[in-house]
């Protein structure tokens, strides 16, 4: 099942601190309409989503660690029961939320994307 | 990735997020005033106090970057701003304490006048975007060099905040980057990411960023269309980047040298 997981270089954010933004967008769910507008806006049913709320349906885990966390990878694990659907909530409305609290750096590139960018 | 253009009837840059707009808004507005008042302290001798005035700037902004949940309005957190800046400088001794005081005076009359006709500061990046585009178009210009007008009118800046610290390639001290990314999906087109990092955000930061987004605009958005980012022949090399910013540089100097003789006086 590895494969249905995604997995990021590390960037400003611990694993720690991305598993509480997860943990912070279950308790908002279904009290936000905020967020409901987000996850329509997405293509998600807020309803849905409820059900597939469990404490261990998106974890975060350290990959490898070393002298260097820049080079730290995370994983991000999602429960099989409702992969596709916890797949889609974290690319197209977690990730988003994470990155606008926190910074576009707050969670690494893909470790398996090519990174291919330089500045001025 | 290359994404599709935005529509030009909308703003190009989003707005920051409360907190990092808040961030960004008091770093802004105070450089704006404290930087020349930091410099007045520092050649009255007190390089403490305007260590310690610049610190205590970056130290308030960057408390309410780790509070992204704090629903305070921008006015209110500059006013509070202007009010711990205060209480710091009361603490100064008596030469650089009236300095510092003159200083903040000032700020808090700017504060005054932006809270009574608030602005986005990105919608001034943005006019600033437009700006650059314009210059390097006339640049081109001005040096018969064509370039068509649909590639500029398919540049668009992006703009984003980062919680880390960041740098230019070639000039690690100044905490922004630029960088150009080419698209061909509809039509050729280049996308201009702006990264700011309001943690830290400084003087010289600020000096270079206009500067920084004409070399983009002179040096990199004509070298596309190429399908995704532009390859940095090698991300340690400062010639790379030098000789580009170098000829602009120098180019840029002629050209103004030139129209002022051509200026009747």
């Amino acid at each position: 099942m590895d494969d249905e997981n995604l997995t990021y270089f590390r960037g400003v954010l611990s694993a720690e601190q991305i598993q509480a933004e997860i943990a912070r967008f279950w308790g908002e769910l279904g009290s936000s309409p905020e967020l409901d507008a987000e996850l329509k806006a997405a293509g998600l049913d807020s309803g849905g989503l409820s059900s597939t709320q469990e404490a261990d349906s998106i974890t975060v885990h350290v990959g490898a660690s070393g002298a260097d966390p820049v080079s730290t990878l995370l994983i991000i694990v999602f429960a099989p029961t409702a992969n596709r659907v916890l797949r889609d909530l974290w690319t197209t409305v977690l990730l988003p939320r994470i990155q606008r609290r926190w910074g576009e750096d707050s969670i690494g590139t893909k470790a398996t994307a090519e990174v291919s960018e330089s500045d001025t | 990735m290359a994404r599709k253009p935005r529509p030009r009837s909308v703003s190009l840059i989003p707005s920051l997020p409360l907190h990092a707009e808040k961030a960004v808004t008091g770093r802004l507005l105070g450089f704006e005033v404290l930087a020349p008042n930091l410099s007045l302290l520092e050649s009255q001798g007190y390089r403490d106090a305007s260590s310690r005035l610049k610190g205590c700037l970056c130290w308030f902004t960057n408390e309410v970057l780790d509070d992204p949940d704090d629903s305070e309005p921008l006015v209110s957190f500059l006013s509070d701003l202007v009010n711990k800046l205060q209480a710091e400088v009361a603490r100064f001794s008596k030469d650089p304490g009236a300095t510092a005081a003159c200083a903040l005076a000032e700020f808090a009359a700017r504060v005054t006048a932006f809270a009574a006709a608030p602005y986005d500061p990105l919608e001034r990046l943005e006019r600033l975007v437009t700006a650059v585009a314009r210059t390097t178009s006339d640049y081109y210009k001005a040096f018969q060099t064509t370039v068509p007008p649909s590639l500029w009118a398919s540049t668009h800046p992006v703009v984003s905040f980062q919680g880390g610290k960041i740098g230019l390639s070639f000039l690690p001290d100044v905490h922004l980057q630029v960088l150009t990314v080419f698209g061909t999906e509809d039509q050729p087109s280049a996308q201009v990411f702006i990264r700011i990092c309001p943690r830290w955000l400084d003087v010289e930061t600020i000096a270079t960023l206009p500067r920084a987004l004409l070399h983009e605009y002179i040096a990199h958005v004509p070298q596309g269309p190429h399908l995704g980012a532009r390859t940095h022949p090698d991300a340690n090399d400062i010639f790379a980047e030098g000789w580009m910013d170098y000829i602009p540089y120098c180019l840029s100097i002629g050209s103004r040298t030139a129209r002022t003789l051509s200026t009747p006086t």
